[in-house]
């Protein structure tokens, strides 16, 4: 294993910029650490040698003909399948998409190549990404790294657990309800969902007008993902949910203090189903920000307690486009559940939307208050830490949950982020402790629409001062020679 | 509360012969789930605006 593999963008940018690293040994040694890795994991199915080590040796003559282009240049990267590259396969996990070849880059693909990135494969992704988990898709299953036994979380699993393992030093992924964070939550790295309209979905299929659903950076540290956002973020007029925003530097100050910050801890809905262990690391986590200097205040969004009749007013749209391929190809469907709530999506009436989207206005209402009161607010990612891929029940507070189900998965692996999404608010996870059986614990850090900076900076302050930050999963340690 | 007739009904009337029997059973706790949903949101009171106030929103399949 190369330990070369896990260093950050920011250290090993400045090793590539100084030309003490060549993008063209890195590139071929991430290949080879994916193909050493992947058989456990199954996050990186798609893989183009032979391109990503022709970008790496034209990144290699341009850094060494003085024209160095920043951070990401000769960097490897991946990207969520269903995130287009030109004249790739972009499947979204289905068999229905399994020879769809896309005939542009997406957005954050234009972007992350024109920073000079070089972009190694797509990682794996559940079916239509409509899922917690990545246990279906037409790549098959992924698989924890810290635990292969478990999940990888969702839908951006092959982004999360590749990421974690050191098969790309950042990865794209999508977040509707929780794709980003969850798997980085669950693989003990960072991943940030920005505030919506903030970074382009151009290029992201299927096409949606879903503007609840965002792409955002899953890497190893929170300078990482804001050194993405200086890239990634930006209006594009493809995109019609993309909003014109002020030019703004992401990556954290090192001498950003939590001093005077107030920070919202929930006393309602965050809690409820959290496992002792996971509700102590978050009370920890706020316990430290108390020492750094912030001021601890509690905050209810009392119309949480609904959000399960809010969703109605968001998710029908996006079910809405696969509701043909849910009738007339049924059989293409790896997970029947994900096409049963398709068809049942059908049956969403325009009222019941125009009452969802009120008592949603009444939650936005209840956030725009508790955002005068706090800066940010803090939350477990998940109620629980990754679950076993081969057991149906997981364990919540005060019960079981069926997580071979929809619902029950939904309520393990999205409950606490999608509140954000249906916001429209920037949140980000990163790693906040780990469980008895050492698995990583995500804390989520959300704040005010288009304050993706204070977020940022919040969390690098908790990183570098409190929190255990990155460390490498066992899973890779069985390959260290 | 509807019956599963209804239901049943509301399934084929929808989507006709494109899914057999035993889809259509499976497809039945949920959409009786998805009327469920229905009933709560129409439980809230939203004040004078409330759709409520308008006819043209009532489905005479399930609205006796």
């Amino acid at each position: 294993m190369n330990e070369l593999l896990f260093k950050s963008i920011q250290e090993m940018g400045a090793l590539i910029k100084n030309r003490k690293v060549s993008p063209v040994e890195l590139t071929q040694a991430t290949l080879d650490h994916i193909a050493e890795t992947d058989p456990v994991l199954n996050a990186f199915p798609v893989i183009k040698a032979e391109q990503a080590l022709g970008d790496a040796r034209t990144a290699e003559v341009e850094i060494s003909s003085g024209n160095y282009r920043g951070p990401f240049h000769g960097i490897p990267v991946g990207f969520k399948d269903n995130l287009s590259v030109e004249g790739w396969v972009t499947s979204c996990g289905s068999p229905i998409l399994a020879d769809h070849v896309t005939d542009a880059d997406a957005a954050v693909v234009e972007r992350l190549r024109d920073a000079g990135a070089v972009v190694i494969g797509k990682n794996n992704m559940h079916e239509w990404a409509l899922a917690g988990s990545c246990t279906y898709s037409i790549f098959g299953t992924v698989h924890n790294p810290w635990d292969p036994s478990r999940t990888s979380g969702g839908s951006s699993g092959g982004s999360g657990a590749a990421v974690s393992a050191g098969q790309a030093f950042l990865s794209i992924g999508t977040d509707a309800r929780a794709s980003v964070r969850n798997p980085a939550s669950y693989c003990g790295i960072v991943g940030h969902k920005p505030s919506t309209g903030l970074i382009s979905r151009y290029g992201e299929l299927p096409a949606t007008s879903a503007w609840y659903m965002v792409v955002g950076p899953l890497a190893r540290t929170v300078g990482d993902a804001a050194l993405a956002m200086n890239v990634l973020a930006g209006h594009d007029p493809r995109d019609p949910n993309s909003l014109r925003s002020p030019a703004v530097d992401y990556l954290p100050s090192e001498s950003e203090t939590l001093k005077g910050l107030r920070v919202g801890l929930p006393t309602n809905y965050f809690f409820d189903d959290a496992v002792p262990e996971v509700e102590s690391a978050v009370r920890a986590a706020a316990r430290s920000f108390e020492q750094l200097g912030a001021e601890i205040i509690d905050v209810t969004l009392p119309s949480l307690e609904h959000m399960q009749l809010i969703e109605p007013s968001f998710e029908s749209e996006n079910k809405g486009w696969l509701l043909n391929h849910a009738l007339h190809r049924g059989q293409d469907f790896l997970h029947q559940d994900i096409r049963f709530r398709v068809l049942a999506g059908a049956f969403a009436r325009t009222i019941d939307h125009e009452r969802a989207s009120r008592l949603l206005n009444k939650l936005r209402w209840e956030a725009q208050k508790m955002f005068e009161l706090v800066d940010v607010i803090i939350t477990p990612t998940n109620s629980t830490a990754a679950y076993k891929l081969d057991e149906p029940m997981a364990q919540i507070k005060g019960g079981e949950i069926d997580v071979e189900s929809a619902n029950g998965q939904s309520r393990v692996t999205t409950r606490l982020t999608v509140p954000f999404n249906a916001l429209g608010l920037p949140a980000i996870s990163l790693p906040c402790g780990f469980t008895s059986e050492g698995m990583p614990i995500g804390l989520q850090i959300a704040g005010r629409h288009f304050d993706d900076k204070r977020v940022l900076n919040v969390a690098a302050a908790y990183e570098r001062n409190a929190g255990p930050g990155y460390r490498q999963p066992p899973v890779v340690h069985k390959f260290n020679r | 509360m509807l019956s599963d007739e209804t239901i049943r009904s509301l399934i084929l009337e929808q989507f006709g012969s494109l899914l057999n029997d035993s889809e259509v059973n499976r497809l039945m706790p949920l959409v009786k789930r998805q009327y469920e949903t229905s009933d709560k949101l129409a439980s809230f009171d939203f004040g004078g605006l409330s759709a409520e106030s308008t006819d043209y929103i009532t489905d005479r399949r399930i609205t006796p």
